[in-house]
């Protein structure tokens, strides 16, 4: 090893590789079309709704997908832990010293909390920095979620990589953009709601045309909706795609690089 | 998901994947390019009037940095296994109550006071904190599963596999698994153009790990002209962690994890 942080940038290295792989397969799923909207009529409101059903019986979405997800929170946390061990100046052994980590506080929304995530840094810094230098230690909370632009990444890495630790990250689809439904005759004549962020599961509701109670066949619907759908990991409401967990690698490699002058 | 251990099988399913990548991976490798060996001879003549060759490693550089991740991903999706299942026992066992398990994991303890003692009077030991949730009937398999337990099946190399896979686990939180040479175990050599004795010695109690400069081997003839010729074979083998395990014996962990697994099914009908 040359550098000190070069395990560092290999656990990061190694996050980007599961990343490749967790797309490829993400992609994959997806594009096999395993799941169709269909047009059907609520029987409490008499309102027509589109309806999300899986093409096959089961989840189709492969729990290898939240396998590779928790590798990827692994792999990129472990970098932060690897960093911070090398600006830990006492030698780590037992005693004081062994829970130093990366800390990551944040406050997720509807947080139960008692203080805020920016006094909890405060009160556990001598835990998790033990023997990191104050001028090293402010950098890390400059990092910390709460302060925003970009580092909230941080805070879906910290929540992937906890739920991992207990159970699987499970995939979820999530729509992504989605256009209106042409409806045909029935286009204009009502308002279609959109749900934007249903979990993708058979059975999910996708829209519901508002306005007055659908009086025709539902099945004579003839209907242009193409929505597009991705892989969500993490829990509510703390869900993130791949496309997160590349800015979170991204930014990780931002705060190895701010710190690797300090080995120089 | 299906069954409680679909997640769970997902990840032992993706250790033996690493696992099996991270052998071929090591003998993919052209292991002169990291490393020779290098001899020097005694200045004088021992007391039984034989001539020593002292064998030295020389390490040219250090193994590839990929072979401790490869091994860091396996461990984590072990471990992980491992985690979920106390983790879905914990969730049948708090049906009724409908709380979330938190906390929970597979403990691993060297003996019974590290598994059932606590450390202070405020925090409950490892078996309490680990299992929370998780009804004394079920608690027992677990019990039986400890390194030390007489229940626990014997592993496949020296040590157990559940301590080696707990020591890899937090070595790679924390940094690199390190993969570095280990000892010849056996080391050969013939004499070349006509018949002599040599005899071979090998240093003892040296580490299984070893490094730049670690003397490896003595070879010794007694000498009969000015000029006799030998060849000595040995083997290195790549090793990982602090125990020097082998690119199989991390496959076997993971079959042995698998088995474990296979014993707690029997819970979730």
């Amino acid at each position: 090893m040359t550098h000190p942080l070069d395990g560092a940038h290999a656990k990061v290295a190694r996050a980007r590789e599961n990343l490749k792989e967790l797309d490829r397969k993400s992609v994959a799923f997806v594009q096999a079309h395993p799941y169709v909207v269909a047009p059907e009529i609520d029987p409490q409101t008499g309102q027509l709704v589109g309806i999300l059903r899986a093409q096959v019986k089961e989840d189709p979405i492969p729990l290898e997908l939240g396998v590779i997800a928790g590798e990827v929170g692994h792999n990129l946390r472990s970098a932060l832990n690897y960093l911070t061990l090398c600006l830990a100046e006492p030698p780590i052994g037992t005693g004081a010293g062994d829970s130093t980590q990366f800390p990551i506080f944040y406050d997720p929304p509807g947080s139960t909390y008692k203080k805020p995530a920016r006094q909890r840094f405060r009160e556990g810094e001598n835990k998790y920095l033990y023997g990191v230098r104050p001028v090293h230690r402010t950098l890390i909370e400059k990092a910390q979620p709460y302060n925003g632009r970009h580092r909230e990444h941080l805070a879906f890495l910290a929540v992937l990589n906890n739920g991992d630790k207990h159970r699987l990250p499970t995939p979820t689809g999530i729509l992504g953009h989605i256009e209106p439904p042409d409806l045909g005759d029935y286009h204009g004549k009502m308002l279609a709601h959109i749900n934007r962020t249903p979990a993708v599961h058979d059975g999910a509701e996708v829209f519901r045309v508002v306005g007055a109670a659908f009086d025709g066949d539902a099945a004579q619907v003839h209907m242009k909706f193409d929505p597009a759908y991705e892989i969500g990991f993490g829990d509510n409401p703390m869900i993130g795609t791949t496309n997160t967990m590349w800015r979170a690698a991204h930014f990780v490699e931002l705060v190895l690089r701010v710190f690797h002058r300090v080995f120089v | 998901m299906v069954h409680p251990l679909d997640g769970v099988q997902a990840k032992l399913d993706r250790a033996f994947e690493h696992g099996k990548a991270l052998r071929e991976e090591i003998r993919s490798l052209d292991q002169n390019e990291f490393y020779e060996t290098f001899q020097n001879p005694r200045p004088k003549l021992g007391a039984d009037g034989v001539f020593w060759l002292d064998g030295y490693l020389r390490v040219l550089k250090e193994p590839p940095l990929k072979l401790g991740i490869i091994a860091g991903d396996c461990a984590h999706n072990l471990r992980g296994s491992l985690d979920h299942l106390v983790y879905q026992m914990a969730i049948l066992d708090s049906r009724k109550s409908r709380a979330k398990p938190q906390g929970t994991f597979f403990p691993i303890a060297r003996n019974d006071r590290e598994y059932r003692v606590a450390k202070s009077d405020e925090a409950p030991c490892l078996r309490d904190r680990a299992l929370a949730g998780i009804i004394e009937e079920h608690r027992a398999f677990v019990d039986a599963e400890q390194p030390y337990a007489p229940t626990a099946p014997p592993g496949p190399f020296e040590g157990h596999p559940l301590l080696a896979l707990s020591s890899f686990s937090n070595t790679d939180k924390h940094r690199v698994i390190h993969a570095a040479v280990l000892r010849p175990v056996r080391v050969e050599s013939f004499p070349l153009g006509e018949d002599f004795p040599i005899e071979v010695r090998l240093p003892r109690k040296q580490p299984n790990i070893i490094g730049d400069g670690a003397h490896i081997y003595s070879l010794g003839v007694r000498p009969t002209k000015p000029d006799m010729n030998m060849q000595t074979n040995l083997v290195y083998g790549l090793g990982l962690g602090n125990r020097g395990l082998m690119d199989n014996d991390l496959l076997n962990i993971c079959l042995y994890v698998a088995k474990l697994i296979d014993r707690f099914r029997p819970l979730f009908p």
